[in-house]
């Protein structure tokens, strides 16, 4: 069947007789379907992605896009948060709350003074509604800084035992906190204590290594 | 420099030169020709003893089909 | 089955001359069984601890006297042996053996395949044996003491090496995509496993730089180098078996290149919520999500392949395992897509939900495609016969419905556990208490599967060890009816 493929018309191959001018319109269009049923020869090419493939590429990258710009803090380093926005308004300074800071290093001192600065009647002072919260901050930051022993009398009643320093176990930031927590809490209505005051009372009497004792304190 | 600091600098340009690789695969593949033939390609599996259109596996003690892909 | 083709291997040029196929299987024999044989072994000690390990989570009392069998050895045990002992044998054997007959050149120093095989083998038993004794690093995925690493990094040198060199003397000009996917997860899993031994172990990390590098690092020995040599099977056995070409060859390529752009960076999902920066969760979540593509465009060529020649698959005990497989990879990827996702994370991280996920994953994807080209292979490297065909359908419904089950119980066990936990009204030992019948489940569909690696284990050693079968006319055995 090669002669079939040779398109020449001037050739006299087996079917030549559909080539001659008095075939007619149906063998012509017999002929023609039959070229047409050929397949072409195989060739390589770029074999195109199917259509749902590119849309669901393309909504994908889109998804990805606006998942990427919206939920990456700006590619921060210290958000863990997806729902993070920078607030209209530069973050100001962080305002030092004393009283806030004072109340969680009184946790130090609840054990003997307990929670609501009542003390323990006979051998702990209270703090609330004391006649000793008021006084000078250099007495008081003494006291924390150096400890109190020996006979004292508070609110009118006596009390005898030994507070321990707590000069070592905190710092002055946390001596006036907890200081200014107490002055302002359980009815006590004095001001706070500032840290610079605590750091020369340390300064001045950081060393002395025993307690103050109740004459010592009021003779100064 | 610690040896946190050199260790993690030589994997920083392992890292590199790992994912330049990889650039250089894609390159290569494509200056290679390996995208053109796509359909010959994909019958690079078959050869003289492992035709294409033939069933390559059965069960044990079956009767193999040996049917001529027709499509 | 002379042609004019099939030369000797010229040992004094060093020239490869292209080679019949029988010829580069005889010449992969002694690796190929090795490597085969030792990850049929691997997988029973695996499959033993894993039952141990799950009685333990709804019985703990099980076994509670013996040391060595703590659940958190058990369990580190069980994954060690399974990723470091059967699936990695089962990937050297098959990736090899498919890089050998693609690259159309005989296996040249199998010997030194062989010393490689043993090595690796040497290391990954010392590293259970220290899991069992207390020795475990407690880092996911790289529980072996940091000692064996030497050991395994030797091997897998000699193993690479020789992947890449095949590779480099291949007698073909196009280099088929399974090839592609080979030499990928060749290159992928050596630095994946440095940089987390380094980064991890041996010059740690600070704070949740670690745990980030630990699940970069354990995604990605499922993405970056399990799931290329499946898909890489895959991508082999299904059209050699059905004896018709893959659906869409250039969407195959594709596939191949958008999983090397995105695998990488889904490690990160395993931490979404977790104190790390939140634009690294985004890119986890976007590039797990991202993975569908290839995903899909994998499935299309696999399902399109086999949907056309049903009965093809089901005659063929290779494509049963293999179409499962891939089958499951379609489905456990668009599942791990959408866990990926923060909405649906909320409810299954930390839950049996992943352990679910990632046995989709690690079983019914990539062990049915090793069980299936292991039944493939052996038969070309042993010139016999597999002996039953029974044990064959044994181990195909034990372990696909095993499996089955398995993820159904804990898919829906964890998902309950997810939901009950974000439930603040819920007391937690409740929610555990809840779970406990779904771990019981898991523990029965695992008592399946393992009836199904007996039988498998008992064939495979039957079909080394028995006599030569008879041989088939069938095409299992590179014999025409012609040769016969």
């Amino acid at each position: 069947m090669s002669e079939d493929n040779k398109k020449d018309p001037n050739s006299l191959g087996e079917n030549f007789k559909f080539e001659q001018a008095s075939s007619t319109d149906d063998s012509l269009q017999e002929l023609h379907d039959q070229l047409q049923r050929e397949k072409e020869e195989p060739s390589e090419g770029f074999a195109p992605l199917p259509l749902f493939m590119v849309t669901i590429i393309a909504a994908l990258c889109f998804w990805a896009g606006v998942e990427i710009t919206t939920k990456s803090a700006k590619f921060r380093w210290d958000v863990y948060d997806p729902n993070y926005v920078e607030s209209a308004e530069p973050a100001g300074p962080v305002v030092y709350d004393p009283i806030a800071h004072g109340r969680r290093v009184y946790n130090t001192c609840v054990a003997c003074h307990q929670a609501e600065g009542q003390g323990v009647p006979g051998a702990f002072p209270p703090l609330a509604g004391s006649d000793w919260v008021g006084m000078d901050p250099v007495v008081l930051s003494k006291i924390v800084i150096n400890g109190l022993a020996g006979p004292i009398e508070v609110n009118g009643v006596p009390y005898n035992g030994i507070m321990a320093a707590l000069g070592p176990t905190l710092d002055d930031e946390e001596v006036a906190a907890v200081l200014s927590y107490i002055r302002q809490s359980w009815g006590n209505d004095y001001g706070i204590v500032e840290e610079s005051l605590v750091a020369s009372v340390r300064a001045d009497f950081g060393g002395r290594a025993e307690p103050w004792t109740a004459e010592e304190l009021f003779a100064q | 420099m610690e040896s946190w600091d050199i260790i993690i600098t030589l994997l920083i340009i392992a890292g590199f030169l790992f994912f330049l690789s990889a650039i250089i695969a894609l390159y290569w593949a494509a200056k290679n020709g390996q995208f053109e033939s796509i359909e010959k390609g994909a019958r690079v599996v078959f050869d003289e003893d492992e035709p294409e259109g033939v069933e390559m596996d059965a069960f044990p003690q079956s009767k193999p089909k040996k049917q001529k892909n027709h499509s | 089955m002379d042609t004019t083709a099939d030369t000797e291997l010229n040992k004094s040029e060093g020239v490869t001359e292209r080679v019949t196929l029988s010829k580069i299987d005889q010449s992969m024999k002694w690796a190929g069984i090795f490597f085969v044989a030792s990850s049929v072994v691997w997988l029973m000690i695996g499959t033993i601890f894993a039952l141990i390990a799950s009685i333990k989570l709804h019985n703990p009392n099980f076994l509670a006297s013996l040391e060595f069998f703590t659940f958190g050895r058990s369990r580190s045990a069980h994954l060690n042996a399974m990723i470091f002992g059967w699936a990695n044998n089962a990937a050297f054997a098959v990736a090899l053996w498919i890089m050998a007959r693609l690259c159309k050149s005989a296996v040249r120093h199998g010997g030194l395949l062989l010393i490689a095989g043993i090595v690796w083998n040497i290391g990954v038993t010392i590293g259970v044996f220290g899991i069992l004794t207390g020795g475990l690093t407690s880092v996911e995925w790289l529980e072996m003491p940091v000692a064996v690493t030497p050991i395994l990094a030797l091997a897998y040198i000699m193993i690479g090496v020789w992947s890449v060199v095949a590779f480099v003397h291949r007698q073909t000009g196009h280099v088929y995509v399974s090839q592609w996917y080979v030499l990928g997860g060749t290159f992928w899993f050596p630095w994946l496993y440095v940089i987390a031994l380094v980064m991890i172990l041996m010059v740690p990390a600070r704070g949740v730089v670690q745990p980030i590098t630990n699940w970069w690092f354990a995604h990605n020995v499922l993405g970056l180098w399990l799931t290329p040599i499946g898909l890489a099977a895959a991508y082999y056995m299904i059209p050699k078996v059905i004896g018709k070409p893959i659906y869409s060859y250039y969407l195959s390529l594709m596939g191949f290149w958008t999983l090397a752009l995105f695998y990488n960076w889904a490690g990160i999902h395993h931490l979404i919520g977790g104190p790390i920066p939140i634009w690294l969760q985004t890119a986890g979540s976007v590039a797990s999500v991202m993975m569908t593509i290839p995903v899909i465009v994998t499935g299309i060529n696999h399902h399109m392949t086999a949907v056309g020649n049903a009965s093809a698959v089901w005659r063929s005990p290779t494509l049963r395992f293999v179409v499962f497989g891939a089958i499951s990879y379609t489905l456990t990827s668009l599942i791990g897509s959408a866990m990926a996702l923060r909405e649906v994370n909320e409810v299954t991280h930390f839950t049996h939900f992943t352990v679910g996920h990632a046995h989709h994953g690690v079983y019914a994807f990539f062990t049915m495609i090793m069980f299936g080209s292991i039944y493939f292979m052996m038969p070309r490297l042993l010139h016999k016969e597999w002996p039953s065909a029974n044990l064959i359908y044994i181990h195909f419904w034990t372990t696909a419905l095993g499996i089955t089950g398995y993820v159904v119980a804990l898919t829906i066990g964890g998902w309950i556990q997810g939901i009950q936990m974000n439930n603040p009204e819920i007391a937690f030992l409740d929610v555990v208490q809840n779970t406990v019948p779904w771990l019981t489940a898991r523990t029965i569909f695992g008592v399946c599967i393992t009836i199904g690696h007996i039988a498998f284990f008992i064939h495979f050693f039957w079909m080394l060890i028995g006599k030569t079968q008879p041989l088939n006319e069938g095409p299992t055995l590179l014999q025409r009816e012609s040769d016969a």
